[in-house]
This record gives C-alpha cells, structure tokens and sequence, in this order.
C-alpha cells in the first residue's frame, strides 16, 4: 500500500520548529536553575519527541543525531549525571544543530562536510559529558549553601523548629496546662530550649491569678511534619496565637517539593500546604486577616504571601518558589487552552470576506436610506452591527501574543553576553499583549536589531558599569502594551545611553545640522534614524552589520507605525515603537479634494479647523500657519497632488501628529469618520509619494489612504523650524 | 460501519502518520495529545482501538491505561503502545498496565496496519 | 521572432481603439466591464487613468489610447474596461484597459498572422506581437506583457517626478 507522508513531514518540521523552541526554552531556565526536575524532563521529551517523529517519518539525520542528544538527556533524568553549565553549553549547540539539521530535510538538501564534522565534534563532546561523570552526583554542596542563606539570622544555625506562643489568657479557666504541651512536644522530638515570656505579665495589684499570660519561644529538634507538630497545640490554638517556623534545611525541602508539584494546584495556599510548608490553620487565618482588612481601602489590600510571611508562618523565599511553581501551572494551563491550528490564508481570506461584507452591508443601509423604508433600514443596520461583530471576532483570530516573540530574544542576549564578556539579564514583561500575526511576523528583524544594538552597543562592560557605580548585571528590556488603539514595543537597556556629542558631531559631518545649531536632546536623538548614521566606534560581530537604525526606522513606518528614541545620555536608552493593532482595518478620517475622496487615519487627526481666508491669500508666500500661536507647517493637497478643476471656496485644515510631529493638510471638504479596510494597491503605484493604500467606500467606489508620515516630511521638508523665521 | 482508532501522541507528525495510514485502511481516526486530552474526549463515543505513545506530558501513557482500565466505558477498549527501544521497562510496565500490544518507533506504517488488524475485531 | 511566438491557432478578444481594430490573447483576458467610476491616483502619468473597485479588489486602469498616442478615452455607451491578467517581474498582476468598445473574440491561425511593421504606424512597434489579417482588415495583435513592463512604468514614475 503507497502511503503518502508528505503532509505528515511538513507537520514534522512546523512541530519540531516549536519543540525547538520549548528546549531553548528550557535550557535558559535550566541556566537559573540547572537542579529543576520538570524543566529537565521537558527537555528529555522535546528530544524525545523530535527523535521519534523523525524516526517514523525516515528522516534519517536528525534521528540519528537527536537519538545521542536523547542518550544525554536520558542520563541526567535519571540523575546519573549532574547537569551544569558544560553540558547545557554543549545542549544549546546542539539544538542549533537540530535546528540545521531540521531545516536541511525541510528543503531537501543534503549535509554539507562542514555540518558532517560539526555533527561528529557534538557527538564526541556529547559522548564526554556522558563517559567522564559515571560517578553519582554529591547533591547535597549546594544546597546547604542556599539553605544557610536563607537563614537571614533569625535563627541560629541550629536545625531546630522554632515555636512561639502566645497562650489565651483564658487556657487555665480551660481547664488546660501549658506544661502538658511541652510534655507531648518533647515525644515528638528534642526540646533545646524553652523561654518562657511574661511581658503580658501585669503588676501585681491588676494581676488576675486565673488569666494566663504566658508566652513561650522553643526551639526543637523533630523529624516529624509542620501538620504534627501543629496538631500537639489543637486544644490551646483557639484564641492562642502560634507560629511554627521550620528548620532551615527544610526551607530547602519545602522549596524543591513545591517545585515538584503536579501541575493542577493553582492557589498560592494550596501550593503551601501541598509543600508542607503551610498548615490548613495558618491559611485559614491569614485569609481571614486578608478578609478582616478587605473591608478597610482596596488598594491596602496585602498580598497573601506578604500576610503569611509578616505573619512569621513562612520564609519569603518559600512563598517565592510558590509563586513561581503557581505561574507555571498558571503558563502551561494556558498552554492547554483549546486551540485548533488554523491555516493563516484561510483565515486571511476568512477577514478579507468580512471586511467584503462590512462594505456591502454599508452600501446596502445606504440604499435602505434612499428608499427611506424605515423597516429595511433597521434590517440593514442590525445586519451591519452583526456583520462588523464577525469582522471583529475574526480579526481577534488573528490577534497572538507578542510573549513568544519577545522570549526568543533571551538567546540573543544570552549569546551575547557570552561573546563579550558583559554580564546582561533580559527582561522581559507585557508578553500577553496581544497584537496582529502578520505584524509580529514583520516586527521580528526591527527588534532584533533594536536588542541587539541595546546590549551590544549600550550595555557597558562589567568593569565600565562598577566604575560608574551601577551594578555589574547588565538589563535589557522589553515591555509592551496597548495604548489608545496601538500598541507599544520599548526596547530598553540600563547601558550608557546615547552620546550627545558624538551624535552631533556625526550629524554636522553628514550635513544634517550645522555646528552653530543647538537642537533640543529629542531632535538631536532622532537622528540617529537616519540614513549612513552609526556612530558605533567598533563595528562588532553582532550589530553595525551595515543596517542601520534608517532600515528600523524604514520597516516600521512600513507598518504604518513610528519609532521614537529617548535618552538621558547617560544611564540608558529607550527606543519606543508604536504600531497599529492591524494592518488590515483601520479608522479613517474621509475627506474631499477635488471631487476624490481620501482617508486619512484617524489616530493621527488632531483637529480640523478652518482654512481661512487670510491664510490662503498668505499661502504663495509661506507654507506654515498660525494655529494658536503656534507655527503649524501645511501641505496643500490640491496642489502637491496636482488635482485640476475647480478650486473649492472654502478649505479646511486638517491637523496631524505623527512622531510626535504635527502638520496640516489643506483639503476641501471634511467627511467624518469611516473604518477602512486596507486594501493594497499593488506594484503598479509602489513608487507614489503620498498614498499607502485604498479603500472601498460604502458607495462601491474607491477611495486612496494618505500616507501621513510621508506626506509630513514634504509639509516639514522646506519649512523646518529653522528657515520659518 | 468504519471501526474508529483513537491515536494519542504528543507528536502531531506521528499522529498523523499514524492517521494518513489508519484512513487510508479504512478505519475513522480520533486524534489526542497526551492522557488528559484523550480522557477528556471519550465522553461515550465509540472506540474500537487506541494507540496510545508511552512519553507525553501533562499525563503518560502508564498513567492513561491505568486511568482506562479504571474506567466503565473502555476498560476493554485494546491498546497498542507506541515505545521506543529505550523503554523496555516502560515496555513491561505497559504490559501490567494491560496494553495488549506494542509497536516500536520508528515504525512502518504497514507494521502499524499490522498490529492494529490483529487486534481491532472485524 | 515576434511571429515565430505564434504558432498554432489562437483565440483572440478584438476590440477598437479610435478606429483601429486591436486584439489580446484571449487567456490573458478575465473579464470585460462597462466602464464604471475611476479613482485617480495624484502624481501618476496620465494615461494611467486611475483604479477601480473590482468585487473588492482595487485594480489600475490604464488608457490604451495615451498609451498608443491617440487623444484620451472619452466615456461613450461601447466604452468599456478589459481586465486582463498580465505578468511583471515574474508577479501576476491584474490591470484594467480602457477600449472605445469591445468587437467580438476571433480566432487566427499562425499563417494569418504577419510580423508588426518596423514602421507606419503610431505604436511603439514593440508592443505588438503581429498584425492579423481577416476579411481585408488589419487587426493589432498586441504583446501586454511588454506595455506594461517595468522599464515602462518605471518610466512613467521617472517622467512624472521631474515634473513633480
């Protein structure tokens, strides 16, 4: 029987591309943590997996290979090896070889010689990790080290429980001895010592002889659980307060059980106590203390983990593992959302109908209007709503989070760091933002370039940043968010920030200013953008590749977006990226020039405001207005356009902001607000200056997109703030 | 009517290797990504074979022929492992778990035919 | 060499500029439209008369007669719009073509086709493919591929940006 596997090897290659990036993945956090079991065991899976699969489906080099990277993996499961940061190097290149290896059966090509050796020198330095540690690991070195860390003095070095109470006053009225708990606690272990407390303790004439103002501090020594030792106090904890903190070794304990939970325990208080670093009682009161100060201001609120560590319950270090063991159940929940693979053409071709049927939905509510058949009109209207709502949905389809993106940039840094010498932590936050998939797919090069340029040219060496009193670490960061309809990237770093000097001296030397100018730090920055401007001294192997900040500048503006720069010149740089949330709708601002319609987009419009009669006679002589005091430099789009007929009798200004930049539009009739679908207008009029597009009007005919950013640099081209006055 | 196999692997290549040549025999296919998945898909349709892969996250193969044999629908339902030869032990521990056969990977899709016309009941 | 392209029986979409019968290859013709509301777009030449809604795809429109040096196309009842399929670069693309009015679709054989004249006639001789002959009229059998090539359309931008 002929079985055509063609389609499965195409699955192979999409799911090892991601299992690709879950081990990269994997083995930075290994980095951190090289002793995390289910961080290794999904390292061991990828492997696995991509072993498997390629075995099924014949594709023979990466079997082959993948099998002695399983070999390794399979090892350091099992804990015959000790993974450290030899292997994980060696782990990392390997990967990359999968990588190669992967995209070679993709395309069908055969293994060069170079990657035969490179392939034989990675076996020979798997083969050693393996044969030179036959030996069991010694666990134990290291985390007696942390365990000491983590005792911050609040108690001695002895591995001992410690207990304090606070008795109820009413114990003895109780009928109860606080001699009889010692007794029971000293058969569950050995009793150190035991400090009675009598603070509580008034003088002698208020004394009440049945009250009970004891308080005691014992420190013991017990094999037995936190739940146990607890549970000797059950007749005294009502109106009592007790805290039982753990040994120092078993912070550790507690810590490494926590991270070893099964995934489904998503509450911080139950991740405790399924550790055993917490009782149920100790939740229960701190949640009531939460609940007690819920009633008081919101915002004073306190987290749990703050309650139980002041509480003196717990360490705050055992309540960090739990927080972190609770955002990766929290992470690979999400993971296991519902989700189908859907082809991106189909659901392209999907919002391309939509946005079809959002324009004949208008089109037919216009006729609806025109018959003035109130009935038809209210179909039309409700069907437009239902349409725009599918419209929306099916774009939210395409909406994915930027995380995944923003994460493969934790190699890069890594890489980086190695190959310089600089000490650099990426960090990373906002990942969940959400933004469309075709312009994450072209966001990737810009930021690259923008990570790269940040930890190589603006992180400083180790020594460099103690000189200068910062911390030796290095940062990288990347946030985003949504903001008024886009979104925001800002790749920043803590590094040395932009040199005023040297950027002014390069820009004199390019003719971009005159060395008499004093530009505003904001003006002189923005520079940078462009084109032949780098002032890197030392071209390095990772940036200053000959693409230049223009090529950034250049690829975002492609997206209908803007970059902006800031920086104090001294302790970092922020470049700022904001981009539409699709490319494929925006919100348009319509307006008439000549009997043709344009549509501006509306993020963009600031005002409109009346062209008047004074301006436009001005208008031979100079290109900028008076707007409030304000110089607004103007672009006439009947003439830059070159429209004939007749002029209109009265002109309307329509103010912009781009970049921070503003300027206006004089055009003839104002229209109002539309939502545009985007349509391409081909190779044919690539090369017109001031157009990025068209659109279909609810009328059928088509209307062109301006393209502000464009249009402005001919507004502010010969009218810079310096030749207006 | 067409017998339906329920394949549960973490590999969506191998799943659908294990697809393409199931149909191609005739047979309806079910597709699952590990234990949990699959459990949460037999909810009263009829199954007449699963292939079940030994090493998935969320819950193993061990674990979901154990969680099968506990259940009322399916305890009969057979199963045929997927291993690979460096899980002997998995291989027995399969075996007690009541898997009544096994195809190592990498494997032919014929001897994949094989081993399921063997099993699954005309 | 432009005949020896030519070599089995064709179908050819014939239709009139002024007074002139010219012809495309009928599998590079889509569709024929009554002529419908043109958008311009500024700063483009003129005889690139603009773009038009077809089902939801914008698609240039381009004026053969300004192409082929004749006055421009004046909107009558026979006027109408060729959407043809051309390549550019290796790249499909769809273009629109203004004719005073579409005739009929004819078919030639090879041997009724003669190479284009070097001379006489107002066309750049590289955009035609040959001259057919039927029932004593001469039909331009025109090459689109080659009107609208890049170097002509670069040449059009380049052309308007001095003016610009």
């Amino acid at each position: 029987m002929e079985i055509d596997l063609s389609e499965a090897r195409q699955t192979f290659v999409t799911e090892s591309i991601e299992l690709l990036q879950e081990m990269e993945g994997a083995l930075l956090r290994l980095e951190g943590s090289p002793g995390d079991q289910e961080t290794i065991n999904s390292l061991f899976r990828s492997a696995h997996t991509i072993k498997g699969s390629s075995g099924v489906l014949g594709i023979e080099s990466v079997e082959r290979f993948t099998h002695a990277v399983e070999n390794l993996l399979c090892k350091v499961r099992e804990n015959e090896i000790r993974i450290d940061k030899k292997i994980i190097e060696v782990l990392f290149e390997c990967r990359d070889h999968i990588q190669v290896l992967v995209d070679c059966a993709s395309s069908g090509a055969g293994l060069s010689q170079g990657l035969l050796s490179r392939e034989a020198e990675l076996v020979k330095r798997l083969g050693s990790c393996i044969g030179g540690r036959g030996d069991a690991p010694d666990k134990t070195t290291e985390k007696e080290t942390s365990g000491a860390e983590a005792g911050e003095g609040r108690l001695a070095a002895t591995n001992a429980w410690h207990i304090s109470i606070r008795f109820n006053g009413d114990l003895f009225r109780n009928g109860m001895d606080p001699a009889s708990f010692l007794n029971y606690l000293a058969g569950l272990g050995e009793t150190i010592s035991i400090t009675p407390l009598f603070e509580r303790m008034p003088a002698a004439p208020e004394m009440d002889p049945e009250e009970c103002y004891l308080g005691l501090e014992v420190d013991f020594r017990s094999e037995f659980d936190k739940k146990t030792i607890e549970d000797v106090f059950e007749f005294a904890r009502e109106g009592s307060v007790i805290h039982i903190l753990p040994p120092h070794s078993r912070v550790e304990a507690y810590m490494d059980m926590i991270r070893s939970l099964p995934e489904d325990f998503l509450l911080l208080g139950e991740i405790l106590i399924k550790g055993g670093a917490l009782t149920q009682h100790e939740l229960d009161e701190a949640l009531d203390m939460q609940k007690g100060e819920d009633a008081g201001a919101e915002q004073h609120k306190r987290l749990l983990g703050e309650i139980m560590v002041n509480e003196g319950m717990i360490y705050p270090e055992v309540v960090d593992a739990a927080l972190e063991r609770q955002k990766l159940s929290q992470a690979s929940r999400s993971k296991e959302a519902r989700t189908m693979r859907i082809d991106a053409n189909k659901l392209d071709s999907l919002i391309n109908l939509v946005g079809e049927l959002v324009i004949s939905g208008a089109n037919m509510g216009q006729h609806a209007r025109r018959l003035k058949d109130g009935w038809l009109t209210e179909s039309a209207s409700i069907m437009s709503r239902l349409v725009e709502e599918i419209r929306d949905n099916a774009m939210r389809m395409r909406m994915v989070p930027i995380g995944e993106t923003f994460s493969r940039f934790n190699r890069v840094i890594r890489d980086i760091g190695r190959d310089s010498g600089k000490d650099i932590e990426l960090k990373i936050s906002g990942g969940e933002t959400e933004l469309d998939k075709t312009v994450i797919e072209k966001i990737n090069d810009p930021l690259m370039h923008l990570v790269r340029n940040a930890a190589d040219h603006g992180i400083e060496m180790p020594e460099e940043r103690a000189s200068k009193g910062k911390a030796p670490k290095g940062t990288v960061r990347l946030n985003a968010y949504h903001d008024a309809g886009s979104i925001v990237i800002e790749v920043s770093d803590d590094g040395r920030g932009l040199s005023r000097e040297r950027i002014f001296k390069k820009a004199c030397a390019l003719g971009l200013l005159s060395p008499a100018q004093t530009p505003s730090d904001s003006e002189l920055f923005r520079l940078i953008f462009e084109p032949g401007f780098s002032t890197a001294e030392q071209v390095t192997k990772l940036s200053g590749r000959g693409v230049g900040m223009d090529v950034v500048k250049r690829n975002i503006e492609a997206l209908r977006g803007a970059v902006d720069v800031e920086s104090d010149g001294r302790s970092g740089t922020t470049v700022r990226i904001r981009l539409p949330l699709t490319l494929a709708i925006i919100d348009g601002f319509m307006v008439g020039v000549g009997g043709s319609s344009y549509v501006i987009p509306l993020d963009m419009v600031v005002e409109c405001v009346e062209f008047s009669e004074a301006e436009r006679r001005a208008a031979n002589r100079r290109r900028y207005m008076n707007l409030r005091g304000e110089m607004l430099p103007y672009i006439r789009l009947r003439d830059f356009f070159g429209t004939q007929g007749q002029e209109a009798r009265f002109e309307n200004i329509v103010v912009v902001r781009c970049a921070g930049q503003k300027a206006g539009f004089v055009v003839d009739d104002l229209y109002g607000e539309v939502q545009t679908v985007i349509k391409p207008l081909g190779r044919v009029y690539r090369d017109v200056k001031g157009i990025a597009g068209a659109t279909i009007t609810g009328n059928g005919k088509v209307a062109l997109i301006l393209d502000a950013p464009a249009l402005m640099e001919g507004a502010g081209g010969g009218a810079t703030a310096s030749n207006l006055n | 009517m067409a017998k339906t196999i329920m394949v549960i692997d973490d590999s969506a290549s191998i799943r659908q290797v294990v697809n393409i040549t199931l149909k191609k025999a005739g047979y309806d296919v079910v597709e699952a990504c590990d234990g949990r998945d699959a459990l949460g898909k037999l909810t009263g349709q009829k199954i007449n074979l699963m292939v079940c892969d030994v090493n998935m996250p969320n819950m193993d193969g061990i674990s979901f022929l154990k969680a099968l044999k506990a259940s009322q629908g399916y305890r009969f339902t057979p199963v045929i492992m997927l291993t690979t030869e460096s899980q002997e032990s998995k291989k027995q521990e399969g075996k007690e778990a009541g898997a009544r056969a096994w195809v190592v990977k990498p494997f032919k899709p014929e001897q994949m035919l094989e081993a399921v016309s063997k099993l699954i009941l005309p | 060499m432009s005949v020896a392209s030519i070599t089995e029986s064709t179908q050819y979409l014939t239709f009139k500029l002024d007074d002139e019968v010219f012809a495309l290859d009928i599998s590079q013709v889509r569709e024929v439209l009554d002529f419908t509301t043109l958008t311009k777009v500024p700063r483009t030449p003129d005889f690139m008369r603009g773009v038009i809604n077809l089902r939801g795809s914008v698609v240039p429109v381009v004026d053969m007669r300004l192409k082929f040096g004749m006055t421009k196309t004046e909107q009558t009842v026979n006027t109408c719009v060729i959407i043809a399929e051309i390549t550019l670069d290796g790249e499909k693309l769809i273009l629109g073509a203004l004719a005073d009015s579409v005739q009929e679709v004819i078919e030639l054989d090879p041997d009724q086709i003669e190479p284009g004249p070097r001379i006489g006639t107002r066309l750049n001789t590289d955009f035609i493919k040959g001259m057919g002959k039927r029932d004593d009229e001469f039909i331009i059998i025109l090459e689109v591929n080659r009107i609208f090539s890049s170097e002509e359309l670069a040449a059009a931008h380049a052309a308007k940006d001095e003016v610009a």
